[in-house]
């Protein structure tokens, strides 16, 4: 029966090649849109390196401290974070760093622009960077205030030139001369949290990191035992920060405090939402479906459209069909079959369309060490979307043919 | 004739509903592209007020150098840099030099009137003549001006329109931080009108803007650190270095950062247009499947009309008149699906949702208007062509 239809379906479409043709164009291009979104989301939100284990991970990157009149929203200080996120018991490790600093150095008349944290070296524990040079600096080299760095691919090859041993050669940032310990892969911009082409002992940044107040520059990230623990996790936390009590410095203005660990995704959504309280991922996962509804309903109503006149046209098929007893239903399931069958072809040149634009991107150099891709993942969500599409678009116009009377089809009536 | 078509199309509607919906989508995915472009033509329009070439932003963090020392070693920094050769002017400012997108929003008011504006410190008056500014009326500051009682600023000629309208705004009184605790605010004279300053970039619309300087000596202001520097035409990018090594000798344990105002420019440019671009990449495609799909269904339609276009034939009418027929079925088909869109477009304006000019609004709507009739009517040419072409006789005998 299904073989019937694959015959009839293929027949049907060498039979009217321009329809068929507008037909794949429609498809093509509209999954390849959706396609090239999904791996953009997937990229930004995504468990890559370094954050390979991101359902474990938790981020306290934002704080908000309010008072009459007077509103701060910032990173949190080193002092925030060490007196209230470091003595936590249930995370299985923290790591405390900086925001990124933007610095110019110079090399050969030429000025490199970097982007510089300041970590920890509990950072390359959590963190799954993948050195191809050298080791992380040790918990020793923070202490003592140790002058080295860890630096990225494009800074070696830019700074000491392309393909030579960074080991042990120091590049001058800021007027200090930092020894060079271990050289990791490009982190793309993407990675908002950890991304930079170097980084150092936090205990070499200038500022006073210490002073007793809430606001600052850093960001911490707590691991969880398990993507299961991460809720435990959360609790603690917000028991430690319920606590806390507003320095001096900062009771002057303030008298109330907000502060988030989220997960990487409730991140995203509080930035981009501006929400203040809990995060509701359900009500995200809602836009971003109507998002997507909205986006995929003029490429269907153009497919309804077309699938009519071209269903029309067989009127006569139907009205023979029908009247040796075919029912409704086995017509309808012919056409949906007839559809997916399309659309599914059409899905593929998407994805090869998708795959050849991705590729563009990533060798146009528009936005630095990405290497955008698709993945298993967006290449299952993407095979979904194409039914969900193909049904969407066959139901219609198979339930309007079948309701067709058969003498009318039969008469033909139209060309 | 129109009349007669309206009824044609009436009398087909739940048929031609598809095809009116599409329409309708695809106008207001024009209107929006439209708008958007409207919009920064819009701004790039308006003067962008100062000249980034040549310019080199200079950020200085004193870390936990005590205010005096601060002062007293940027004052040598800025000398230090006027001695250059290359440095044709060097001035202080607050560090929310254009580009950097980094505005201090504080309100302006006169009366009733308030608005909102972006405030720049100038620390040296060679800060005009750096970024270029056009004096329009009034004066630039002078010596005494920062320990002036009569608080002089400087706004924009967009500041001034709003708060003064077409009267004169020098030697004029507007107040600055109106609110609840000081209901009075704080009196300032406006000694001249700069023909205008958007920090943002040429795409941003936020213009109106006011300048307020501060000197060094006066420790009840805080000591700006942006330098902002004018370099002579054709200076090598390697000043960068000496002019960094110059500026840390009388700073040591700073930390300087400097930026090109062009650099910074590409970087935003960069930003504004590429998710933009990639927006219209898309509507572009949208629009060109929705053309194909018309085009194929009006195809379809009227090779369904074969046996009326035969007996309009054979009863005398002219191939031209069967042509506009066609071209005008499909004229006043799309003028349903605009009409309703229209609708939905004019709510934007009316309810202000953006808060964008009525103008940009109208234009979106006009160009779009005439998009969508254009890529109709090239739709329908070739099929009511098709149309005209059909041969009486053949038809009528198929029949």
């Amino acid at each position: 029966m299904l073989k019937n239809y694959l015959k009839i379906a293929w027949k049907v479409l060498l039979r009217r090649k321009f329809f068929t043709f507008i037909s794949l164009f429609g498809i093509s291009i509209t999954l390849m849109v959706l396609m090239i979104t999904a791996s953009f989301a997937d990229y930004l939100l995504g468990a890559h390196a370094p954050e390979t284990e991101s359902d474990r991970l938790l981020y306290v990157s934002r704080l908000k401290m309010s008072g009459e009149g007077f509103v701060m929203n910032t990173s949190p200080g080193f002092y925030f974070l060490d007196k209230y996120v470091t003595p936590l018991k249930t995370p299985e490790d923290i790591t405390i760093f900086s925001r990124e600093y933007p610095f110019n150095v110079y090399v050969n008349n030429r000025k490199i622009d970097l982007d510089l944290r300041y970590t920890d070296s509990n950072f390359w524990n959590v963190l799954d960077f993948n050195f191809v040079e050298g080791v992380p600096f040790t918990k020793a080299n923070v202490e003592s205030i140790g002058r080295v760095v860890v630096i990225n691919e494009a800074i070696r090859d830019n700074y000491f030139g392309k393909g030579t041993k960074a080991l042990g050669k120091s590049i001058v940032i800021d007027r200090i001369a930092y020894e060079v310990v271990g050289v990791v892969e490009n982190i793309p911009a993407s990675r908002v949290n950890t991304y930079a082409d170097v980084w150092v002992p936090y205990t070499n940044i200038k500022e006073d990191y210490r002073e007793p107040k809430f606001g600052g520059s850093f960001e911490a990230i707590l691991m969880a035992h398990s993507p299961g623990e991460v809720d435990k996790v959360k609790e603690e936390f917000y028991a430690a920060v319920n606590k806390a009590v507003i320095p001096a410095k900062d009771a002057a203005n303030y008298d109330k405090l907000e502060v988030h660990a989220d997960s990487m995704l409730e991140y995203f959504v509080r930035g981009v939402g501006e929400i203040d309280g809990p995060v509701n991922l359900y009500q995200f996962a809602a836009w971003v479906f109507f998002g997507t509804l909205f986006f995929m309903l003029l490429p269907t109503i153009n497919l309804v459209n077309i699938n009519i006149s071209r269903i029309m046209e067989r009127a006569s098929e139907i009205g023979i069909r029908k009247s040796f007893g075919a029912s409704s239903n086995t017509l309808v399931v012919q056409f949906l079959v007839e559809n997916l069958i399309l659309t599914l072809i059409g899905g593929l040149i998407g994805l090869v369309l998708a795959q050849g634009v991705l590729m563009l991107i990533n060798n146009s150099g528009i936005i630095p060490y990405t290497n955008f891709s698709i993945n298993p993942t967006v290449f299952a969500y993407s095979f979904l979307l194409c039914v969900f599409f193909g049904i969407l678009s066959g139901v219609y116009p198979a339930y309007k043919m079948s309701k067709l009377p058969a003498v009318a089809a039969l008469k033909g009536g139209v060309r | 004739m129109i009349r007669h078509l309206i009824k044609l199309n009436w009398n087909r509607k739940r048929t031609n509903f598809l095809m009116i919906a599409e329409i309708f989508f695809s106008f207001l995915v024009l209107f929006g592209v439209c708008t958007a472009v409207a919009n920064f033509y819009n701004n790039y329009k308006k003067p962008i007020g100062f000249d980034y070439k040549n310019v080199w932003l200079m950020n200085a963090y004193a870390h936990e150098t005590p205010d005096a020392e601060k002062r007293q070693r940027l004052e040598q920094m800025v000398q230090r840099i006027k001695a250059l050769p290359e440095v044709e002017h060097v001035a202080l400012g607050s560090d929310n030099g254009p580009y950097t997108r980094n505005t201090w929003t504080t309100t302006l008011s006169k009366g009733n009137i308030e608005i909102a504006a972006n405030l720049v410190y100038a620390q040296h008056d060679a800060f005009k003549d750096v970024l270029k500014l056009n004096m329009v009326d009034g004066r630039w500051f002078e010596e005494g001006d920062a320990s002036s009682n009569q608080n002089p600023v400087i706004i924009t000629q967009d500041a001034k329109q709003k708060l003064f309208g077409d009267e004169p705004a020098v030697g004029k009184k507007i107040q600055i931080g109106k609110s609840d605790a000081e209901p009075e605010g704080t009196d300032q004279l406006v000694i001249g009108v700069v023909e205008a300053y958007k920090p943002g970039g040429e795409l941003d619309s936020e213009a109106a803007s006011y300048f307020v300087r501060t000197s060094l000596a006066d420790t009840s202001e805080a000591a700006h650190a942006g330098v902002f520097i004018r370099v002579k035409d054709d200076t090598n990018p390697s000043f960068e270095e000496q002019l960094l090594k110059e500026s840390a000798s009388v700073a040591p344990g700073w930390t300087l950062n400097i930026r090109p105002l062009e650099d910074l420019r590409r970087v935003y440019l960069k930003e504004v247009l590429l998710p933009f671009i990639a927006l219209f990449i898309i509507c572009g495609f949208l629009i060109l499947n929705v053309a194909l799909g018309l085009f194929g269904v009006l195809w379809q339609s009227i090779n369904k009309r074969y046996s009326e276009i035969g007996l309009r034939r054979a009863l005398g009418a002219s191939e031209s008149s069967i042509y506009r027929q066609f071209l005008g079925e499909v004229l006043v088909l799309a003028s349903f699906g605009l009409i309703l869109g229209c609708f939905f477009a004019v709510q934007f304006p009316l309810l202000g949702v953006l808060d964008l000019p009525a103008q940009v609004y109208t234009l979106g709507i006009v160009i779009a208007v005439l998009l969508i009739y254009s890529l109709v009517i090239l739709c329908a040419l070739y099929p009511s062509r098709q149309a005209a072409a059909i041969h009486p006789a053949t038809a009528l005998h198929e029949e």
